[in-house]
């Protein structure tokens, strides 16, 4: 007979399989993400202890490419550092409420997990089931980091071997099509999808307002506002018989 | 500056702000998921999403600039992230319609560019 304990275990142990089968479709691309890193990171003669660092540190490929590519530039990277990184609490602050009964140890040491794309799993899954939210996302995180830790490897072996244009004009669009594609599993809920996409519509616009802290204003300007519709489309809908 | 220190630099800001949104879980402003604060965060993060997308899509270019320089390739890539948009939301799945997209895009490229 299965006690209520088994079950329990049986139930978290399902949870944590789910996210990992998960990963396969939502971390396809970091595959190919960070062999492009690892690549790069032998072409622009970082060592593989400073290449792995990147990854097993930041988890974060924005900011990776743009250390990799840049790291000659110095102090002046310094502000563009903290602005990629601030759009993290965003991405911590949406996944708070759904983890927050975890202990503060378990979370911190998770804490690397959160990147756009988990970020992204974790939120369409916890709309529709809630069991059990932080095993699923550290089954759909770590396989994700695993990968992306053994790709950065690879890829920095394989070195300059593997550069071609084409590779570099597929990384362009990996990123771009994956978040895309994970845009999509939010449909129908017209308020996020509204807000992916005026965040890429009002990016090349807004730029001229906020120049280089457009990555940091742009999203506040485009959330308050879809909030401020929605509020008021809400207030109409109580009045209206 | 050393490449090392960067990558210091990095890590710790990037574990503080990671982090950052934990010391106010119990705060009532993130635990109620329908309240005002916690959607206009939500669909901040979303709209940051579509920015960074554009970013990378796109290098960063803004509107003046895109028109002028628009290419084939750039009609292809909105083509191809609106399409990929609309076969996820249509059949659920993302392989399918991702690397139906990446193969199109890379093919497109070597075809282009001889």
């Amino acid at each position: 007979m299965m006690t209520a304990g088994t079950s329990t275990r049986s139930s978290v142990a399902n949870v944590f399989i789910e996210g990992a089968r998960d990963a396969i479709t939502f971390g396809v691309a970091f595959i190919f993400l960070y062999l492009s890193i690892g690549i790069l990171s032998a072409t622009q003669s970082l060592s593989l202890s400073q290449a792995l660092a990147t990854t097993l540190l930041i988890f974060s490929t924005p900011l990776q490419f743009l250390l990799i590519q840049s790291y000659n530039d110095g102090w002046i990277l310094l502000p563009i550092i903290v602005a990629l990184n601030a759009r993290f609490v965003l991405l911590s602050a949406t996944l708070a409420p759904y983890i927050r009964s975890t202990s503060t140890t378990k979370t911190m040491a998770s804490l690397i997990l959160i990147t756009p794309s988990i970020f992204t799993g974790c939120v369409t899954r916890f709309k529709h089931k809630t069991d059990h939210p932080f095993t699923y996302m550290i089954g759909l995180g770590l396989p994700i980091f695993g990968v992306s830790i053994i790709c950065t490897y690879i890829g920095f072996i394989a070195g300059a071997k593997f550069t071609s244009p084409a590779i570099y004009a597929a990384m362009t669009l990996l990123l771009p099509l994956q978040f895309t594609a994970l845009a999509g599993k939010h449909w129908p809920h017209y308020s996020e999808v509204s807000s992916y996409w005026l965040g890429f519509v009002g990016a090349p616009l807004l730029v001229y307002l906020f120049k280089d802290y457009s990555l940091l204003c742009t999203p506040f300007i485009i959330g308050g506002l879809i909030v401020l519709i929605e509020n008021n489309y809400k207030k109409r809908g109580g009045v209206a018989p | 500056m050393t490449i090392w220190f960067l990558i210091a630099f990095s890590a710790i800001t990037a574990f503080a702000f990671r982090a950052l949104p934990f010391a106010f879980k119990n705060s009532t402003a993130l635990t109620q998921t329908q309240g005002s604060f916690y959607r206009f965060i939500s669909y901040s993060a979303q709209a940051m999403l579509g920015v960074i997308i554009y970013d990378t899509a796109f290098n960063k270019k803004d509107a003046l600039t895109l028109i002028q320089q628009f290419e084939t390739l750039d009609a292809l890539k909105l083509f191809l992230l609106i399409g990929t948009f609309i076969a996820v939301a249509k059949t659920r799945k993302i392989l399918p319609a991702f690397f139906a997209s990446l193969f199109i895009y890379v093919a497109a490229f070597i075809y282009l560019n001889g």
